[in-house]
């Protein structure tokens, strides 16, 4: 709990609160200095206000009537406090003991410090902080009125006690908020963090959640789960290759070597060496082959995209490799389409997309009868272009289309049959490195239709 | 499928090879195979020893392996080059993707095999690569001649026997891919690199048909056949049998 506490301190979030209240109560602190100060100045002018006015009531007065009410005044508790000297500077009347120092007789009023007779002990006196007016009235006598400020300070501590509430409520609010904003991000944090260390432990399944509101941690999310996909199929197809290479490359070796313990088990002519070690090399060529496609499919799997992709014609290239089999198709009375029509425009790695051409070609003569039609067909839709091998043969299971555009994969009638089978695997894997896809259909009436949908070179 | 030593590889001369290869075991297998062939044979198993050899001794071609001790198989080519050496070199490499192939090319090797490779093939890259006994006769420049057949390189017509014979133009390449090396093996793998740029082995036998296209035009009507394939191997265009 207390790690807990200081994990969610050490957040940004929780710094940015901090920073915030920190700041929010340092204006504010500046806010309610300026008002106290202009409550200060308000006070302190309706005090001497009210100096002014008592003191003009006063001076109206006849000098001896002003002592007699002085006197009266000055017995008066929680009233003004007085004093009257005449023009030689003797004390007439009033409670204060003597003329404050630092008080001008010019009516105006000023903050002094002054001895104040106490009521109940006539003998001793105060010294207290007050607001005083002087003025000389008429014949040079001197009155000065003066008044402690007590209702300035109540205000002040006032408004002193509103400021350091409003202050305490503003810096906790801000905190408060602080809090809750880094326990929200922190708790999204966690999530990433979590799946981040489930993946870590091997776990490549594991996806962040988004919230679906679209924001920063959403955007992050996205961009991670991207990337963790793209990942996962790195492995999957690490994973695959590996299969792949032990099944793919185990059976013909272990033929292989089988052939050769047997045959040299005992004594034989010479021409069954013969004959044997021709099988072992067709053999070794098969493994070679089926180890090069092996590699071709992983490397364009893990490359992603084509470096340095250079624009072709796609009709032009298809009508090459198509005439390369032309000739055969003829030599085995095979009916051979070409519909290729104008040039269109591709782009990536030409050799790669003949080579893929190549293998579905290969894999229509392979796998179908000597006699089945077989058709290039290039045909354009929106900013894609389909070049499709198009044969009249048994066709695929749908189930058997899904597994062998996946990564890998091999119909089990391909299986039983001499030839690597891994024809449409590459296939697939140069239609994906070049941004398309191998889509496989059903021809009308029966058959393979297998394309390389590619997308079309523009200059954008 | 390959026919070993049950008969003898075009090549009539005997040449002498340089093979720089750090794999002892499979430098001997090479050595055997090309000396049976009737070739003589030096080797040296690291890079250093093999330019060495290579500058101190007039080779017909050398084989070199690109990844070798003390000396990179490039090095020793452009070294080579650098030197003013025109020998004709065979880069192998385990490294077959086609960039890693044109930079092999780009150093200045001749031509570039892909290991694992089948022997008829090293061989016949060996032989084709030879620059002696040119058995392409010029009628005139800029025409090729063997036997009683003839390529017009610029008007691109064939005649044989004085007679045109009309190809199309991917059947002309071939034609004149052959006979630039004429009397000597070119293999399936050598046709699909450089007449179609194809750089991998299909598994019918598309090559078979178009030579077969190609015999159909200049040997049908004519006595003496001059384009020959060798089970298993390859063809070779020319008027010895």
């Amino acid at each position: 709990m207390f790690a807990r506490l200081r994990q969610l301190l050490r957040t940004s979030a929780m710094r940015l609160a901090l920073r915030y209240a920190i700041l929010q109560t340092l204006l504010l602190a500046v806010a309610l200095v300026g008002l106290l100060a202009f409550a200060n100045r308000y006070v302190a002018a309706q005090l001497e206000a009210g100096l002014a006015s008592e003191a003009g009531a006063l001076a109206a007065l006849p000098t001896d009537t002003l002592a007699q009410r002085l006197d009266t005044l000055a017995d008066t508790p929680g009233a003004r406090h007085y004093l009257l000297l005449d023009a030689q500077g003797r004390r007439l009347a009033g409670d204060l003991v003597a003329w404050p120092d630092g008080l001008a007789a010019n009516g105006r009023a000023a903050r002094v410090r002054a001895h104040v007779v106490e009521h109940d002990e006539p003998g001793h006196s105060e010294r207290l902080d007050l607001v005083a007016r002087g003025s000389v009235l008429a014949g040079g006598a001197r009155l000065a009125v003066a008044q402690e400020p007590g209702a300035s300070e109540d205000l002040r501590e006032a408004v002193f006690a509103a400021a350091g509430l409003v202050l305490a409520l503003a810096a906790a609010l801000s905190l408060g908020f602080g809090f809750a904003l880094g326990r929200r991000w922190l708790a999204r944090i966690d999530a990433i963090n979590r799946t981040a260390g489930a993946i870590a432990g091997g776990d490549l399944t594991q996806r962040v959640a988004a919230h679906g509101q679209g924001d920063e941690f959403d955007l992050l999310a996205g961009h991670l789960n991207h990337m963790l996909e793209r990942i996962e199929a790195a492995v999957a197809g690490m994973r695959a290759v590996s299969d792949n290479v032990a099944h793919d490359l185990r059976r013909p070796l272990a033929r292989l070597k089988t052939r050769v313990e047997v045959l040299l088990e005992h004594p034989r002519a010479a021409d069954d060496y013969r004959v044997a070690l021709q099988q072992t090399v067709a053999d070794a060529d098969e493994l070679m082959r089926t180890f090069d496609a092996l590699l071709s499919i992983a490397r364009l799997e893990a490359g992603g995209e084509i470096l340095a992709p250079q624009p072709f014609d796609l009709a032009a290239l298809a009508r090459d490799v198509a005439e390369l089999y032309a000739a055969e198709a003829e030599d085995a009375g095979r009916p051979f389409h070409i519909e290729l029509g104008d040039a269109v425009q591709a782009t990536g790695d030409a050799r790669l997309v003949a080579q893929a051409l190549a293998n579905l070609l290969d894999n229509a003569f392979h796998y179908t009868a000597s006699d089945v039609p077989v058709a290039v067909r290039l045909t354009r839709d929106g900013d894609r272009a389909r070049l499709a091998i198009v044969d009249h043969g048994a066709g695929l299971s749908d189930a058997d289309k899904t597994r062998l555009v996946a990564r890998f994969a091999r119909g089990d009638a391909a299986r039983s049959r001499p030839g690597s089978g891994l024809g449409l695997a590459l296939a697939a894997a140069v239609a994906r490195a070049h941004g398309g896809a191998l889509e496989l259909r059903d021809t009308p009436g029966g058959g393979l239709d297998a394309g390389l949908v590619l997308p079309l070179f523009s200059r954008a | 499928m390959l026919m070993f030593g049950s008969h003898r590889l075009g090549y009539a001369s005997p040449m002498r090879l340089l093979l720089i290869e750090d794999d002892i075991a499979a430098a001997d297998y090479l050595r055997q195979g090309l000396t049976e062939a009737g070739h003589t044979v030096d080797a040296a198993h690291d890079g250093e020893t093999g330019l060495q050899l290579a500058l101190a001794t007039d080779y017909d071609v050398l084989l070199i392996d690109r990844m070798l001790p003390r000396r990179d198989g490039l090095a020793i080519v452009r070294m080579l080059r650098a030197d003013g050496r025109a020998t004709p070199v065979l880069l192998i490499s385990a490294l077959g993707q086609v960039d890693q192939r044109v930079e092999g090319l780009r150093a200045g090797g001749d031509d570039y095999l892909v290991k694992p490779y089948a022997f008829s093939e090293l061989l016949a890259r060996v032989e084709a690569l030879a620059r002696r006994a040119q058995p392409v006769e010029a009628a005139a420049p800029g025409v090729l001649q063997v036997a009683d057949l003839e390529l017009d390189l610029e008007r691109r017509r064939v005649t044989r026997a004085g007679q045109l014979i009309r190809l199309q133009p991917r059947e002309l390449r071939l034609l004149e891919y052959l006979m630039r090396r004429a009397g000597r093996v070119v293999t399936r793998t050598m046709l699909l690199e450089q007449v179609w740029d194809l750089h991998f082995d299909p598994q019918t036998n598309v090559v078979d048909s178009q030579i077969s296209r190609l015999r159909a035009k200049i040997d049908r009507d004519f006595d003496a056949p001059l384009l020959h394939t060798l089970r298993g191997v390859g063809y070779r265009l020319g008027d010895e049998v």
